[in-house]
């Protein structure tokens, strides 16, 4: 049976616990909602000693489900100040799922300043003294990590800026070549697992049980028909869309409907957005050679891998991996058209635990402020580095976005709940505007990514500019509540939006693995549980409903080429999750 | 030469690579006839598919009638996030 691991970070102890009733059908964004939401208290400091972490890995991670290799990571989100919920794919969440991991929860925080390690096997769960790697970059601690503890073990850790307990430090666990790439990136967990002052945990997978099935023949058949969806859909089969191109492929296509904020969401289109763009990733990873490289997948058994290595002029690694979002952050929305310096930042990023979007909309702020001049990479990875040295500017800039503006006095401050916007323009895409706003994590675009349709055509293609989507968003929400429930990756959404076979495989594999009797309206229904569970956190923590709302400056500031202006109503808004 | 007019055409992902001195996110200057479709011009530049059509930045489909001077963008079926 799957366990729970509490961990007492107080006093350096852990108890395996049996898993409430309660807990047994969630898993991955289902269970660590749920589990903050039975024990923080919502008006709890999120870097006070009341506040917890939790970890699941999802209901199929672990097993051979492809493209399932996600770990969620929940608690009180010190940027929003509401629940958050963050995930990853890694290797790690395989582990976790295969040593019967049901969820850790930390909790507690010690007396003194020591930093601290734990490592996870089947036999014994023992705490390290990490004191060496604090205040070292992440690419410095891994590799010796991985030496002490064996290659094939996975490590999450924090990095300088969650030591630092600032607002966007992320949590990043290793990609399957042991990098430390892949983050739970938004909303501050690491700070919180700052203020708890544990910097890492390995998890060891030698000997574990593996992820128990209730109804092998019915998992095995839902599989298939789900990995048949996924290798024979246009955008996530091998050769297809994301695996040539990487999910930046979408920066050319967002640009042309004008909907790729530029210079701080001044502007729906970038003059150097092909330079930035997937195209430009894949033809540098030919043009430079060495380890350079499109399809790599994050974690073993990733049938899609949009995932890439970029690499420098001398066909060298600079850095893996450059997404759409961070692309778009790091570049366009700094005014910055340079692949080379947007790869650096984001190794920046990487090094020091920092989630990429946050830093992009933060240094989009700085320069609107007049810090450093719009398209000054070289300035941009100068603050960074404040960050890094965690001076009195690096302070302020490493708590975000919102707290920039703050600082330095400017309006066009694109946030909601206090987190950076992605990388899509919400006066001309309205869909993705209205989940922005509703959505219990802030801005966020993965919660409800409304893109499929309103751009991609996905499910059937809607109109961007449209305004009545408040079934369209709804639907996403909760979908997408469950899908980071199962463990899959969010970009499975694309061939089972498509292939019915796909759907009915997606669900037939929850059902083997736990032996339920589910259909697709409870998909809806338990995402809709996962919603509501969400959103009653964030207002028993103080956010309103004037809390779900997009920026002032998007309803008066119109964004060229469309002239296009937020004007959805409020009364729309507060009936998407009512 | 009253028949003719210009369009400036985009191909993103895989379909770049059937014009590969075309550099990437550039439009490339077209002759098309007067009133042609998407689907004439489509057809003219022998591009044997594509999921999404953008003409000035708005989706179209194959069935529209172009302009003179029309920006269009052709899309593969591609996704992310
Ligand atoms: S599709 Fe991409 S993000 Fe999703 S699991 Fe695969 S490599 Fe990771």
């Amino acid at each position: 049976m799957a366990k729970i691991l509490r961990i007492d970070m107080g006093n350096q102890t852990v108890q395996w616990q049996d898993v409430e009733q309660k807990y047994h059908q969630l898993g991955g964004r289902g269970l660590t909602s749920r589990i903050v939401s039975d024990e923080v208290d919502p008006q709890c400091h999120p870097l006070g000693p009341n506040n917890k972490i939790v970890i699941a890995p999802g209901l199929v991670s672990g097993t051979s489900a492809a493209s399932s290799g996600r770990i969620s990571v929940g608690g009180k989100s010190p940027l929003t100040g509401g629940i958050k919920e963050s995930n990853a794919g890694t290797n790690w969440a395989q582990i976790a799922g295969r040593l019967r991991i049901k969820a850790i929860i930390i909790e507690g925080m010690p007396q003194d300043d020591t930093w601290w390690g734990i490592h996870i096997s089947n036999e014994d769960v023992t705490f390290f003294n990490a004191d060496e790697y604090a205040g070292k970059g992440l690419y410095d601690a891994y590799p010796k990590l991985f030496e002490k503890y064996g290659s094939k073990t996975a490590l999450m850790g924090i990095g300088i800026s969650g030591e630092q307990k600032m607002s966007m430090a992320g949590i990043c666990f290793s990609d399957k070549e042991n990098r430390p790439s892949r983050f739970a990136a938004r909303g501050g967990l690491g700070a919180v697992l700052g203020s708890k002052h544990l910097k890492f945990i390995v998890v060891d997978g030698q000997g574990a049980p593996g992820v128990e099935i209730a109804d092998e023949a019915l998992f095995k058949q839902g599989r298939k028909k789900l990995t048949d969806a996924l290798m024979n859909h246009d955008v996530t089969k091998p050769g297809g869309g994301l695996n040539s191109y990487g999910t930046a492929v979408l920066v050319n296509i967002l640009n042309e409907v004008g909907g790729l904020p530029t210079r701080n969401f001044r502007e729906g289109r970038f003059k150097g957005a092909g330079k930035i763009s997937g195209e430009a990733m894949s033809e540098l990873c030919k043009k430079r050679g060495g380890v350079g490289k499109m399809g790599h997948g994050c974690h073993n058994g990733c049938v899609i891998q949009c995932s890439n290595v970029i690499p420098d002029k001398d066909g060298n690694e600079l850095v893996s991996v450059i997404e759409y979002e961070t692309t778009w952050a790091l570049g366009a929305n700094c005014g910055i058209d340079d692949l080379d310096a947007i790869g650096t930042m984001t190794r920046m990023c990487n090094d020091m635990g920092i989630d990429t979007i946050e830093a992009g909309g933060m240094l989009g702020v700085a320069m609107e402020a007049g810090l450093i001049e719009f398209g000054d990479s070289k300035g941009a990875i100068k603050l960074l580095e404040e960050i890094g040295k965690n001076t009195p500017l690096g302070k302020i800039l490493g708590n975000g976005t919102e707290a920039t503006a703050k600082m330095y006095g400017v309006v066009r401050c694109p946030t909601v709940k206090g987190q950076s916007l992605p990388a899509y323009e919400p006066r001309v895409i309205k869909g993705i505007g209205m989940t922005y706003a509703v959505n219990p994590m802030g801005g966020d675009h993965t919660a409800g990514y409304t893109i499929a349709s309103e751009i991609l055509g996905a499910g059937g293609k809607t109109d961007p500019f449209d305004r009545d989507k408040a079934e369209l968003v709804r639907n996403f929400i909760y979908t997408t509540a469950f899908i980071d429930t199962s463990g899959h990756c969010l970009f499975i959404a694309f061939a089972i939006l498509d292939i019915p076979t796909g759907f009915e495989g997606f669900v037939e594999e929850c059902n083997g693995l736990l032996g339920t009797q589910w259909t697709a309206d409870d998909v809806g229904r338990i995402g809709k549980e996962v919603i509501d569970r969400e959103i009653a956190f964030n207002r028993a923590a103080g956010l309103g409903v004037a809390d779900d709302r997009l920026p002032e400056f998007m309803k008066y500031e119109k964004v060229a080429p469309h002239e296009g202006l937020w004007d959805i109503t409020d009364e729309t808004l507060d009936s998407v999750l009512a | 030469m009253k028949n003719i007019m210009i369009v400036f055409v985009k191909l993103f992902a895989g379909l770049k690579d059937l014009y590969p001195a075309l550099a990437i996110g550039d439009a490339m200057a077209v002759d098309i006839p007067e009133k042609a479709t998407v689907e004439q011009l489509a057809r003219q530049m022998k591009i044997p598919s594509f999921k999404l059509v953008f003409v000035n930045g708005i989706t179209q489909n194959s069935d529209t009638i172009l302009s003179d001077k029309d920006e269009i963008a052709f899309v593969p079926p591609v996704g992310g996030g």
